[in-house]
């Protein structure tokens, strides 16, 4: 018979600080462990329910995300625990995974419910799950979810909505790809009503400035030297956007002006 | 029947960029980034 996970009363976050092993790294030159954050001495504490990542493309942020993801038991394409609806057999770049055996991580208490969303890998994920519901019409609340016969933001909202209600560690990279500015509203509300339960531990890369400014959110920048706290305000993101909204067409002919 | 027919609220129709939603949300986000979140997501 089935355990049944029961809710752990303890408030997030559950997973409390991520290190580096340099042991555990077998060449140094090749990525990911090239990429310059990943110093000997790296290490991220996590000091609220939510935790916001924000950097340029090729900073690594992904890659880094796939790695909390694999040491959270999450297949590095996407998906819950035991979720492997991705065939990425022949995929030249498994990286997350090889970074995740350079990882260690200590917990308050180890919770293994959750999911990694990817904005890449949502239409492979949310397939699956139509097809086995499908496939298996007679499971207790078997009925398809049918993620895919709605919009695309649509489709990805019902879906954080019905995944992000019980107590776990959620992993989001980029879900903002999906949603419009008010369908960003709606991704901040669930937000805080999941952050309001204090049994959502939530990791998360953004591009969006309206996402980094959750309330209560540590946000850090990934570069080169590391995480740092930052503000939105300080964020480049941002600084991009204003300059955009005074001006957008004096922005845009100075922006592509080569 | 035509597209127009068969959804009657839904039509493509010229717009500048500061008409759209998406660009008055963004104004009035860099405006007061706190305050806007802040508003926005009281429920």
């Amino acid at each position: 018979m089935a355990r049944r996970s029961r809710t752990i009363n303890l408030p997030a976050p559950y997973r409390r600080r991520i290190w580096l092993e340099p042991s555990r790294i077998a060449n140094r030159a090749a990525y990911p462990f090239c990429l310059p954050f990943l110093q000997d001495d790296f290490e991220l504490s996590f000091d609220r329910s939510i935790t916001i990542i924000v950097g340029e493309n090729g900073t690594g942020k992904s890659t880094f995300l796939e790695g909390i993801a694999v040491l959270a038991g999450y297949d590095e394409a996407g998906g819950g625990k035991g979720y492997m609806p991705v065939d990425h057999s022949k995929a030249l770049e498994k990286m997350g995974g090889q970074l995740s055996s350079a990882l260690r991580a200590s917990w308050l208490p180890k919770i293994t419910n959750g999911w990694f969303f990817r904005a890449e890998s949502f239409f492979s994920v949310a397939r699956y799950l139509d097809e086995v519901n499908l496939e298996f019409p007679d499971v207790p609340g078997g009925t398809p979810p049918d993620f895919l016969s709605h919009s695309h933001g649509e489709g990805f909202l019902r879906f954080f909505q019905e995944r992000c209600q019980k107590q776990g560690i959620f992993i989001f990279d980029e879900p903002e790809s999906a949603l419009s500015p008010s369908r960003q509203i709606e991704f901040l509300k669930l937000m805080r009503r999941m952050d309001n339960s204090q049994n959502c531990q939530i990791i998360m890369a953004t591009h969006s400035p309206v996402l980094m400014a959750y309330p209560n959110a540590r946000l850090l920048r990934l570069t080169k030297y590391g995480l740092e706290p930052v503000t939105v305000e300080q964020t480049d993101h941002y600084k991009v956007m204003r300059e955009f909204c005074d001006d957008p067409a004096g922005f845009v002919e100075a922006a592509i002006e080569e | 029947m035509g597209f127009a027919a068969l959804y009657p609220s839904y039509a493509l129709e010229p717009v500048t960029v500061e008409e759209t939603d998406h660009y008055r949300v963004m104004r009035e986000f860099c405006a007061d980034p706190a305050s806007f979140v802040e508003a926005a997501i009281e429920e």
